[in-house]
C-alpha cells in the first residue's frame, strides 16, 4: 500500500545575521544552509496496517508525512501509495486519503457540523447514497448525533475531534493519516477515539499511520511502530519486540517477614534497601524472575511482591536521549 | 461546471458562517456604500469647482468610476481568499487545501466571500447606472461598458492572484505592493487614463494596463476613441488583455504552488 | 490618579509599537512605493484640474500638489485609512483577551494613544522625510515659507492623538456590539471624507466645508497637513489649533468613559 524506498528531503534555510548591520547583509548576501529534515527513510507498509509513527520534535515525522501526502515533493527517493506517485498525481492520490491534524480543524468554524460533512461530499464528489450510508456509520460509531447541529467553534476539543474523525472518513478513504488524534484530550474522550480507530482498522481494513506523542495510544492501537530520530528510521518492528529487547530491563520490588537477605545473585543490582524491603534491579535475559523470586524466598520469608516492566515512555525516551545504540547491546538488528 | 457549482456551494457557506451573527450582517453589508461618499462625492465637488476635467463631464467621470468600482468590488469580495493568502500561507492553511481532490485555485477563490463588499458593488452600480442614464447610452455603449466591468473583473482577479502568488516567496511582506494595484489602481482609473502625463499614461497602457480596464471600453462607449487620439482598435484589445493578465498570473501561481511543494516554506 | 501613577510605562508601549513595526522591512519599502503611486496620482488630477487656470478656491497648482505630497508623507503617520488598531482592538474584546489588558494598572485607552504614537514616530523616521522630498523634487515644487509652518509638528502630535482616540473609541463599540468593523469603516471613511484626504477641505462646498469644520476629523487630516503646507496662516491657524486642541480633549474624556462603562458591561456580562 504504501512504499517508501531511500526518501530525502533537504531545506534551504535562509542565513539569517543578526543585529543592526547583519539586518543590512540580509538584504544583500542570500547564504543558505542546506537542512537534511529526512534522510533516507525507507519502509514498506501492507493494505489494512496500523503503523505507529513516533519520533521527538524534528526528527521528521510530519515532513515524511507530508510527502506520502504529496503535499511536498522529496528532493529524492520514491514514495509510492497504492501504486501512485502522491506528487505526480495529487488529486487522485488525496481522494483516497483521509488526514486529520489535531491541532488544526478540517470543519467549517461557525456552520453547524453537519454542513462540514454536506460540503465534504461535494468537494469529494460522493454519490448520495453512498455518503449517506458511510455518514450514518460513522455518526452511529462516533455518537455525534446530538451534535450534527451544533456549530463547531461551540463544541468540546473532545466532541470535535469526534466530528475530525468523521469528516476524514466521510469519503470512505483506503488510508487515513492521524497528527496527534489525541492532544489534549481527557482520558474518556482519548478511549473513545482510540475504540474507535482500532475497529475502523478491523472492521473496514482502512491502512491507518499514526504520528503521536502519547504512547498509550501506540501500545493500544499498533502492531508495529516505526521510531524516527534525526531524519533516519531508528527503528521499525513489533512494540512487543522493542518491549522485549530495550525494556529489557524489570524491577522487583519484595518486603520481607524479618530482615532482608544482605546480599543478592549476580547481575542483580540493589535499587534501594529497607530493613525489611529490598528494590532490586535486573535484565529480563539474565536472571529469569522466578529463579529470583525463589533464591530470595529460601533466605528470608516474603510477604509481598510486585514484577514492574519498564514502561514504554521509558524505553522511547531512552531511544530519544541515547539513540538506539545503547539499548543494542541486547543484541536488537538495526533497522529491523 | 461542477467546478462553479463547488465555489457557489462554498461561498454559500461562507456567507451563511456570516450569517451567524445575524445583528451585524445589515451593518456589514451595508457600511461599505458609504464608500460613494469618501470616494466619489470629493470627485464631484472638483468637478463643481473647476467645471469640467479635460473635457470630461461628471457623469463622464462616474461612468469610469462607477466601471472601476463594480470590477474592482466584486473580486474583492468574491476572491477574497486570494487576498489573505498570505496567512492561511503562513498559518498552514494550504496544506489542508492540499490534501482535497480539487484544484486548490478554486478552494482559494472559494474560501471567503466578503459580504461587506455587496455594499461597495452596490454603490459602484448605482452610480453606474446613474451615469449611463445621464448619459443616454445606448445598447451598444451598455455592451462596451458591461465588456469593461467584465474585463476589469478578470484583471483584478488576475492581480489578486498575482499578488497571492507572490506570498510564496516574500510571505506576506508585498501585499501593499498589490494594494498599489487595487487600491490604487482603482483610485487611478476614477480618472481618464489622458489626463496623466505621458509616461505615467504609457505605464497604464503599456506596462500595467490598467488602461484596459475601463477607460479603453469607456471611450468606446463614449465614442470618444478618437476624440483622445487612440486607434480604433484599443477598446477591442481590452477583453484579450484583461484575460492576458488572468493567465500570466495563473502562470505564477503555478509556479509559487510547485516551489512550495519543494521547499515546505 | 493611578493613571499617572507610571507615566514610564506609555514609553515603552511606544516602544514596543515602534519595534513591532520594524520588523517588517521590505513591507516599509512596498509601503513608501504605494504611498508614492497615489501621490502621483493625485498631484496629477490636480495639474490637469488646474491646466488653464491660476487660481482656484484661493488655491494655485503647485500648493494644492504640495497638499499631497504633505499628505502622502504624513498619511501613515497620522494612522488614517487603515481601520488596523480599531479593529485589532474590537477583536481583542470580541474574543475576550481584552481581559488580560484591563487587569493592568494602566487604563487601555491611554496604552492605544501610548502605541499609536509609537508607531507614528516610526512612519515619521522611515517614510515622511523620503517620501517628501521625493515628490517635492519630482515636480520640483517650491517650499513653503510662511512662519506659521513651525507649527506644523505640534499640528501633527494632536493629529495622532485625535485619530488614537478616535480609533479607539469606533472599537470599543465592540462592548457593546458584535460587529465593531462598522463602526471603525465608518470613522476611516469619515477621516477619508471630511478629513480631506482625497480632496483639501478648501474645494468643498460652503455648507459641507462648514459641517467639517465643526467635527474631529479635520483636525486629524486637513489641519496638520495644511499647517505643513503653508496654507493656514493668522486666524484660520489659530482655529485649526483650538479645534484640535479642543476636540482631543473631548475624545480622550469620551474614551475615559467609555471605557469605564465598557469595564463594567464586560463585568457584568462575566466575560
Amino acid at each position: 500500500m504504501i512504499e517508501v524506498a531511500n526518501l530525502r528531503k533537504e531545506y534551504r534555510v535562509a542565513r539569517h545575521h543578526r543585529g543592526a548591520l547583519g539586518a543590512l547583509r540580509n538584504l544583500v548576501e542570500t547564504g543558505h544552509d542546506v537542512v537534511r529534515a529526512v534522510d533516507g527513510i525507507s519502509f514498506t507498509i501492507a493494505v489494512g496496517e496500523f503503523v505507529g509513527f513516533i519520533g521527538p520534535n524534528g526528527a521528521g515525522k510530519s515532513t515524511t508525512v507530508k510527502m506520502l501526502t504529496g503535499v511536498l515533493e522529496p528532493t529524492a527517493g520514491t514514495v509510492r501509495v497504492a501504486g501512485r506517485e502522491p506528487r505526480r498525481e495529487r488529486v487522485a492520490h488525496v481522494a483516497h486519503l483521509g488526514v486529520v491534524f489535531g491541532q488544526r480543524t478540517q470543519l467549517w468554524w461557525d456552520l453547524p457540523v453537519i454542513e462540514s460533512f454536506d460540503l465534504l461530499r461535494h468537494i469529494y464528489r460522493i454519490a448520495e447514497p453512498a455518503y449517506r450510508a458511510q455518514r450514518d456509520r460513522l455518526v452511529e460509531m462516533l455518537e455525534i448525533g446530538p451534535l450534527l447541529d451544533v456549530p463547531v467553534r461551540k463544541l468540546s476539543l473532545g466532541q470535535r475531534m469526534r466530528c475530525e474523525l468523521a469528516a476524514s472518513l466521510v469519503h470512505a478513504p483506503d488510508i487515513l493519516f492521524l497528527d496527534e488524534p489525541t492532544i489534549g484530550l481527557d482520558v474518556v474522550a482519548k478511549e473513545t477515539i482510540r475504540t474507535f480507530l482500532a475497529v475502523e482498522n478491523r472492521e473496514r481494513g482502512t491502512t491507518i499511520l499514526l504520528t503521536t506523542h502519547d504512547l498509550v495510544d501506540i501500545e493500544r492501537l499498533c502492531p508495529r511502530m516505526i521510531l524516527i530520530d534525526h531524519g533516519r528510521v531508528v527503528y521499525d518492528g513489533s512494540v512487543e519486540q522493542i518491549r522485549r529487547s530495550l525494556g529489557n530491563e524489570r524491577r522487583l520490588r519484595v518486603d520481607f517477614d524479618g530482615p532482608a537477605p544482605p546480599a543478592v545473585p549476580a547481575n542483580v543490582e540493589v535499587e534501594e534497601r529497607g530493613p525489611e524491603r529490598l528494590v532490586l534491579r535486573f535484565r529480563r535475559d539474565q536472571v529469569p524472575a522466578p529463579q529470583l523470586i525463589a533464591w530470595l524466598a529460601e533466605r528470608a520469608p516474603i510477604t509481598d511482591l510486585s514484577l514492574e516492566e519498564t514502561p514504554i515512555e521509558r524505553i522511547v525516551a531512552g531511544i530519544y536521549r541515547d539513540g538506539l545504540r545503547d539499548g543494542l547491546r541486547d543484541g536488537l538488528p538495526p533497522n529491523s | 461546471m461542477s467546478a462553479l457549482r463547488l465555489y457557489l456551494r462554498l461561498i454559500g457557506a461562507s456567507v451563511r458562517a456570516q450569517m451567524q451573527y445575524r445583528a451585524s450582517f445589515f451593518i456589514r453589508s451595508s457600511v461599505d456604500f458609504l464608500v460613494v461618499v469618501a470616494d466619489f462625492l470629493p470627485i464631484y465637488f472638483l468637478v463643481r469647482k473647476f467645471g469640467a476635467l479635460e473635457g470630461w463631464s461628471l457623469a463622464e467621470l462616474a461612468l469610469l468610476y462607477g466601471m472601476v468600482e463594480v470590477s474592482w468590488a466584486t473580486i474583492e469580495g468574491g476572491l477574497r481568499g486570494f487576498e489573505h493568502f498570505g496567512t492561511y500561507l503562513i498559518q498552514g492553511e494550504l496544506d489542508r487545501w492540499l490534501l482535497r481532490p480539487r484544484s486548490v485555485i478554486l478552494q482559494i477563490a472559494a474560501h471567503w466571500f466578503e459580504i461587506r463588499k455587496l455594499g461597495r458593488i452596490a454603490q459602484g452600480a448605482l452610480v453606474l447606472t446613474i451615469a449611463a442614464i445621464v448619459l443616454q447610452l445606448d445598447a451598444r455603449s451598455w455592451a462596451w461598458v458591461l465588456t469593461g466591468v467584465c474585463g476589469g473583473m478578470l484583471f483584478f482577479a488576475g492581480v489578486v492572484m498575482l499578488g497571492a502568488a507572490a506570498q510564496f516567496w516574500t510571505l506576506g511582506e508585498t501585499s501593499e505592493l498589490q494594494n498599489m494595484l487595487t487600491y490604487g489602481g482603482s483610485a487611478a482609473l476614477s480618472y481618464p487614463v489622458s489626463i496623466y502625463a505621458q509616461w505615467f499614461r504609457r505605464v497604464l497602457t503599456y506596462g500595467i494596463p490598467l488602461a484596459f480596464v475601463n477607460y479603453f471600453p469607456a471611450l468606446a462607449a463614449l465614442h470618444r476613441t478618437a476624440v483622445e487620439g487612440w486607434p480604433a482598435i484599443m477598446p477591442w484589445l481590452s477583453p484579450p488583455v484583461c484575460a492576458a493578465v488572468l493567465l500570466v498570473a495563473h502562470a505564477a501561481f503555478t509556479r509559487g504552488l510547485r516551489r512550495y511543494e519543494s521547499t515546505g516554506s | 490618579m493611578a493613571y499617572f501613577a507610571s507615566l514610564r510605562v506609555y514609553p515603552s508601549f511606544a516602544r514596543c509599537a515602534f519595534q513591532r513595526r520594524a520588523a517588517y522591512r521590505l513591507a516599509n519599502w512596498t509601503g513608501i512605493t504605494v504611498n508614492f503611486f497615489f501621490f502621483l496620482i493625485h498631484a496629477q488630477v490636480f495639474f490637469a484640474f488646474f491646466r488653464g487656470r491660476a487660481q482656484v478656491a484661493g488655491w494655485r497648482a503647485e500648493e494644492a500638489v504640495r497638499y499631497f505630497a504633505t499628505s502622502e508623507a504624513l498619511v501613515m503617520v497620522l494612522g488614517v485609512l487603515t481601520a488596523q488598531s480599531g479593529i485589532q482592538l474590537a477583536e481583542r474584546i470580541r474574543t475576550g483577551d481584552v481581559v488580560v489588558d484591563l487587569a493592568r494598572p494602566v487604563p487601555l485607552w491611554a496604552r492605544h494613544v501610548a502605541e499609536s504614537f509609537g508607531s507614528a514616530l516610526y512612519y515619521a523616521l522611515t517614510r515622511t522625510v523620503v517620501l517628501y522630498i521625493g515628490a517635492m523634487l519630482v515636480y520640483r515644487l517650491p517650499l513653503p515659507h510662511r512662519a506659521a509652518m513651525l507649527w506644523a509638528p505640534l499640528a501633527i502630535v494632536l493629529g495622532v492623538g485625535i485619530v488614537a482616540a478616535l480609533m479607539y473609541l469606533a472599537g470599543a463599540t465592540a462592548y457593546w456590539m458584535e460587529y465593531a468593523h462598522g463602526p471603525v469603516m465608518v470613522v476611516v471613511l469619515a477621516l477619508s471624507f471630511l478629513g480631506g484626504v482625497m480632496v483639501p477641505l478648501d474645494f468643498y462646498p460652503v455648507a459641507m466645508r462648514w459641517v467639517a469644520d465643526l467635527l474631529p476629523f479635520r483636525g486629524a487630516v486637513y489641519t496638520p497637513i495644511a499647517i505643513a503646507n503653508g496654507t493656514l496662516g493668522g486666524a484660520a491657524l489659530a482655529f485649526g489649533l483650538a479645534h484640535q486642541v479642543l476636540w482631543l480633549g473631548v475624545l480622550l474624556w469620551l474614551s475615559h468613559v467609555v471605557e469605564e462603562r465598557g469595564t463594567r458591561r464586560l463585568a457584568a456580562l462575566g466575560g
